[in-house]
């Protein structure tokens, strides 16, 4: 029976070896490769990042805001700090997360839109989040979403299986292999692509315009004036409406007074908040500036950054 | 409870602790205990169910007990068909009364004639066509005279419902498990360590392969009209394996189990897809089952002797009827028609026994022609597999006309995340593995012993299917 045992105890002894170890080998993997989203989270939650500038939004504001030139502009380390896809929620989430080790920045630039007020408790991305899924600072600001990776149950479970494209990426930054997917500058994404009409988010805000359903858009835009208000004690925060695509622009424009208009209230009684309204300006007209509907390409983040500068200069 | 469960996980330690530390030394209590540990495990499922094995179980052992203590040959043979008929019709009941009333009312709308019936809303218990088959066994062996009748209860019921092998096989003989109950075994530590490869194989098959090409046959097999050429042929493909690592994974899962316990079961599968021709094919693939069928129908027909169309009839007749064993639907009777085709010929050219050592034996790779062969047997395989899979015989002649219509073949998105070259190399892994060691029981053999076992679990660990696990696809047979 002893040898048998024995045997019985090597299997068990290799299987939780290669459990914690196949999952922190990719965890380091995914964590090397450089410019991924991995890398940058490992940057927000340990303190490697450090700006004067940050910037915050959402797939707007990770695709049209350049912090190389705004920062060259200001002269000022910049860093987009903008969760693609994510909610105001996520976003002030990420922003507690990047502020529990890194520096207040001295200015925070806060992206709105028509979609910036919906709420939505889903975390997205979280497979981004995987690396970091034990550490406590993660699940204190991200557990309260709707997730599956910070699940009880799902801390016992075998991290990676079954993830071909994590556990490939995992191994390609493990071993130094160079993996082009995800790249991101400064948490910029630059999007070199032309114009591609999205009917999608088109209909939705049309929707929302059609059953004038602006309750809990308000209820929500009170909660992130709140946040605004909160940010303003340590840093000047700097609200902004980027250039909307006209064919967007056109279908809101009562909701767009509505919301500007507390913002400009807004700005008015807090003297470190500022508020930039370019929502029509007239490189919203021309296709050449957007991917979609929706987002600035490259072409168009270039020149709304550089127009952005002297907005944001003392 | 499934063998690839917690529940499992927690289940077998415990049986295994009991079984040798706690009751080592009184074989009654042993059997009894493997009699309540089998009924838990088949009453995890649902319990109600246990009656019906509980009926099967004291229905033979008498019957058998009557058959052994009866001079009358005319009594003896009465005795055996009330056994079968009781087994039998128990599972025609439960497995085939819906298929029957169905067709019949088929057939006469076909006719013209309306008819309309509703069908019995019967739950099909799991495993029954399986020790159905194990407890008819041992009564016709009782009758035949070639096994005593057990005059232990206890211990002809722990061989009934012995829970390794119960729901999915291998279809175990009397003649070699049910002795087995009756010696107060010792502890053999290479039994057990043989038993432990076995079920970290099985488990390697079942939730590596099989459940990893699980989503991919579904998705081609349910939009097979979308599909081109070469999906619907990686389609039949993946099942090939999906349903060879489900079925050689539980038995491999089952043997091991076994063995922990210190029984030894019978091989059920032997490489089959390493066959050169259709006869060496069913001698490697569900050993149980065919041996049973040989051994119980197809040589009382005559077997392969009398005239040639009398050995065509027998043909057909095994592979019918064990097409119609898995299942009641017209795509199992298909396959096993088209089973018999392909058997035919290699039975007229009297080759059927002509490859019964092990392919390549003293080789490490096959020769062009051997590759050619099993390549062959392997399509054919493949083909008779597309009816086994699809929903309905016509499904199965639309997956063939839309492969063959339009032959295109370009890499289709499956709509599932992981990519088809990478579930390619998991299978080319798999392949490798079998034909390095195709001589044994399981790779875990040799100096390279460890990394063997070491990669195998770090595949488990990395490819395995946890969290949406599938029922083993035998389960339903």
């Amino acid at each position: 029976m002893n040898k048998f045992l024995k045997y019985f105890v090597i299997i068990c002894a290799l299987t939780a070896v290669f459990w914690i170890g196949a999952g922190k080998i990719i965890d380091h993997g995914l964590i090397q490769l450089d410019k991924s989203r991995y890398q940058e989270w490992e940057a927000i939650a340990g303190g490697g990042i450090n700006a004067d500038v940050v910037i915050l939004g959402s797939s707007r504001g990770v695709s049209g805001y350049n912090p190389q030139i705004i920062g060259e502009g200001l002269r000022k380390k910049t860093y987009n700090l903008s969760y693609d896809a994510g909610s105001f929620a996520l976003q002030a989430s990420k922003f507690d997360l990047y502020l529990e080790n890194n520096k207040t920045p001295k200015i925070i630039i806060q992206n709105i839109d028509f979609t910036h007020f919906a709420a939505n408790d889903t975390l997205i991305g979280e497979n981004n989040m995987l690396p970091f899924r034990e550490n406590d600072l993660f699940k204190t600001h991200f557990a309260g979403y709707e997730n599956h990776i910070f699940e009880p149950w799902n801390l016992f479970s075998i991290k990676y299986t079954r993830n071909f494209r994590l556990i490939r990426k995992g191994l390609y930054g493990y071993f130094g292999v160079y993996d082009g997917h995800n790249l991101h500058d400064n948490g910029f994404v630059s999007k070199d692509e032309v114009f591609k009409k999205d009917q999608r988010n088109l209909v939705a805000l049309k929707k929302t315009v059609k059953a004038r359903k602006y309750a809990y858009l308000l209820r929500n835009v009170e909660i992130v004036k709140k946040s605004m208000v909160s940010y303003s004690i340590k840093s000047k925060v700097v609200v902004v409406w980027a250039p909307e695509y006209i064919e967007r622009y056109a279908l809101a424009p009562e909701l767009h007074a509505i919301i500007s208009e507390q913002f400009r209230t807004l700005a008015s009684r807090y003297p470190n908040i500022t508020f930039i309204d370019l929502s029509d300006h007239a490189m919203g007209k021309e296709t050449v500036n957007f991917y979609d509907t929706f987002h600035l390409n490259s072409t168009g983040s270039t020149t709304f950054s550089t127009l952005l500068v002297p907005y944001l200069a003392p | 409870m499934l063998f690839n469960s917690l529940t499992f996980l927690v289940f077998l330690p415990a049986v295994f602790c009991i079984y040798w530390f706690v009751l080592h030394k009184n074989l009654l209590a042993r059997n009894v205990f493997l009699l309540l540990a089998s009924y838990v495990f088949y009453g995890w499922w649902d319990w109600r169910f246990l009656s019906l094995i509980a009926f099967s179980t004291l229905v033979d052992y008498y019957v058998a007990r009557f058959i052994a203590t009866s001079y009358s040959q005319k009594k003896r043979k009465l005795l055996l068909v009330v056994s079968l008929i009781v087994n039998l019709g128990l599972l025609g009941f439960f497995k085939y009364v819906n298929f029957f009333v169905d067709s019949w009312v088929d057939a006469f709308n076909g006719l013209g004639i309306a008819m309309n019936t509703s069908t019995l809303n019967i739950i099909l218990p799991v495993g029954i066509s399986f020790y159905t088959f194990q407890t008819l066994s041992y009564t016709i062996d009782v009758y035949r005279g070639n096994l005593q009748a057990s005059r232990k209860l206890i211990d002809f019921a722990t061989y009934v419902a012995f829970f390794p092998q119960l729901v999915a096989g291998p279809i175990e003989r009397a003649t070699n498990l049910l002795p087995q109950f009756g010696v107060l075994k010792k502890f053999n530590e290479q039994q057990a360590i043989s038993g432990l490869h076995l079920i970290l194989w099985g488990l390697f098959q079942k939730v590596v392969i099989a459940d990893s090409c699980a989503p991919y046959v579904n998705s081609i097999f349910d939009n097979y009209e979308s599909m081109n050429s070469l999906s619907l042929m990686l389609g039949a493909v993946y099942f090939a394996f999906q349903i060879y690592g489900d079925f050689a994974g539980y038995s491999n899962i089952a043997i091991g189990t076994a063995r922990l316990l210190g029984f030894d079961l019978m091989r059920n599968f032997n490489y089959p897809y390493f066959s050169r021709d259709m006869a060496e094919f069913w001698r490697r693939w569900h050993i149980s089952l065919s041996t049973w069928f040989r051994d119980y129908l197809y040589i009382p027909l005559g077997g392969s002797r009398g005239t040639t169309a009398m050995q065509l009839r027998n043909v057909f007749i095994i592979f019918i009827v064990s097409g119609f064993w898995h299942g009641a639907n017209w795509t199992f009777v298909f396959w096993g028609f088209l089973h018999a085709l392909f058997f035919i010929p290699v039975l007229l050219l009297n080759k059927n026994r002509s490859n019964l050592n092990q392919v390549a034996e003293n080789a490490v790779l096959p020769s062009f022609k051997e590759i050619f062969q099993m390549l062959t047997t392997f399509v054919l395989a493949c083909i008779a597999w597309v009816f086994f899979r699809a929903a309905s015989f016509l499904e199965a002649v639309a997956y063939f006309k839309t492969m063959l219509a339009q032959p295109s073949f370009d890499v289709q998105y499956l709509g599932i995340q992981r990519y088809a070259t990478e579930m390619l190399f998991i299978i080319a892994i798999f392949i490798a593995l079998e034909w390095a060691h195709r001589t044994q029981e399981h790779p875990f053999v040799g100096r390279w012993k460890w990394f063997k076992i070491a990669a195998v679990i770090l595949m488990l660990l990395t490819l395995g299917v946890y969290s949406d696990h599938q029922d083993f696809i035998y389960f339903q047979f």
